[in-house]
């Protein structure tokens, strides 16, 4: 695919350093001439300099009919005019940024970008799982909170242990979608595989059944 | 303009033109908010000032609630940033359908992000640039695209 990374500093190193490996195309823009050079000598693809928010910047970097741009400079305002000029004068299909004030995070879907990336709300809502639920379970959230991805590990004195799926009572809205075992990679589960202790299993729910999907799995 | 007195205005950012068109509009009996994130702004405003100031560290939608923008039949984005008041602009018509929005540009290409929407922009370089051509061409010249 062909990416613009435009503005940021240790975040869009990473990124680009973990794109360039997945052999993407990437053009990078920032507003820091020595970051510029830093990113150019590293990750050795093009990098323009300049105000990534100005037009004639964007233009200069030839993005035109890109695939992706990912907008991560510090200033949301910037980072909204960003992904709305590659929009409607680049013809940038998929555009992506993160924002510092997580109330913008629904508004600039609501204004046009694809995803939006809040660090300050995930890291509140990594917190308050981690504070909440069982500390051997990890969780993740997706679509803005609506659907969660659930690991929970399989102790041998759970009850569902030695149980088929079928016969394991899940509220509503909520799955086993996948069983990690040691003994092979991953099993794509259906009603009649049974659990064994010291499995992971990773659950989709929504977030308000967690709780009870982790009550059905663990009692 | 088609503006009721008493109506309720919204001015986002206190600078020179801020100030003066919310002075302005009070004295003609409009209901104006002032919203800067420097209170020090404020104070430059004259004593007849009648409305109200909001001081918000960072403008974002939750400031323009507090404004009781779902009320205001107009509002204008005068900070100095052209970015900020393309968003202010946009939350205010896109989303508030507040039916008279009014934003500045310094960068007459910015004029891209709002265009199609129900939102006026203002460049003061277009303005100027009309004033030169003016002077030295005529009026009865046939006006340029800028």
């Amino acid at each position: 695919m062909r990416i613009v990374v435009a503005g940021g500093r240790t975040q869009a190193d990473f990124l680009i350093g973990n794109l360039v490996k997945k052999k993407h195309k990437i053009v990078v823009i920032n507003d820091d001439q020595a970051y510029c050079d830093y990113l150019s000598s590293t990750h050795k693809i093009p990098v323009f300099c300049g105000d990534p928010s100005k037009r004639f910047v964007l233009e200069e970097a030839g993005i035109q009919d890109f695939d992706v741009i990912i907008a991560l400079t510090y200033k949301d305002a910037d980072n909204l005019a960003i992904c709305q000029y590659a929009k409607r004068c680049f013809g940038v299909k998929k555009v992506i940024c993160i924002v510092a004030n997580p109330k913008n995070a629904d508004l600039f879907k609501e204004l046009g970008v694809n995803t939006v990336i809040s660090s300050t709300h995930m890291v509140a809502e990594y917190i308050t799982q981690a504070t909440s639920v069982e500390n051997l379970i990890k969780s993740m959230n997706l679509e803005n909170d609506k659907v969660t991805i659930t690991e929970v590990y399989v102790e041998s004195n759970y009850s569902c242990v030695g149980q088929t799926l079928m016969n394991i009572d899940l509220p509503t809205n909520s799955i086993i979608g996948c069983i990690i075992r040691k003994s092979s990679d991953m099993i794509v589960p259906n009603g009649n595989t049974e659990i064994k202790a010291g499995d992971k299993l990773l659950v989709i729910s929504s977030p308000e059944n967690l709780k009870k999907v982790i009550g059905a799995i663990t009692k | 303009m088609k503006l009721e007195r008493k109506e309720r205005v919204i001015i986002v950012g206190c600078g020179r033109l801020g100030r003066r068109l919310a002075t302005m509009l009070s004295d003609k009996g409009y209901q104006v908010i002032v919203i800067d994130n420097d209170e020090t702004a404020f104070s430059k405003l004259p004593e007849t000032f009648g409305g109200f100031t909001i001081k918000a560290d960072g403008i974002d939608v939750d400031t323009l609630k507090y404004a009781d923008i779902d009320e205001a039949s107009m509002l204008v984005a005068c900070t100095g940033n052209d970015n900020l008041n393309s968003l202010i602009a946009q939350i205010a018509s896109r989303i508030f359908a507040v039916p008279n929005v009014y934003v500045r540009f310094e960068d007459t290409d910015k004029e891209l992000l709002i265009k199609g929407f129900n939102i006026h922009g203002i460049y003061p370089f277009k303005l100027t640039m009309g004033v030169f051509e003016d002077t030295i061409f005529g009026e009865n010249e046939e006006e340029e695209d800028l």
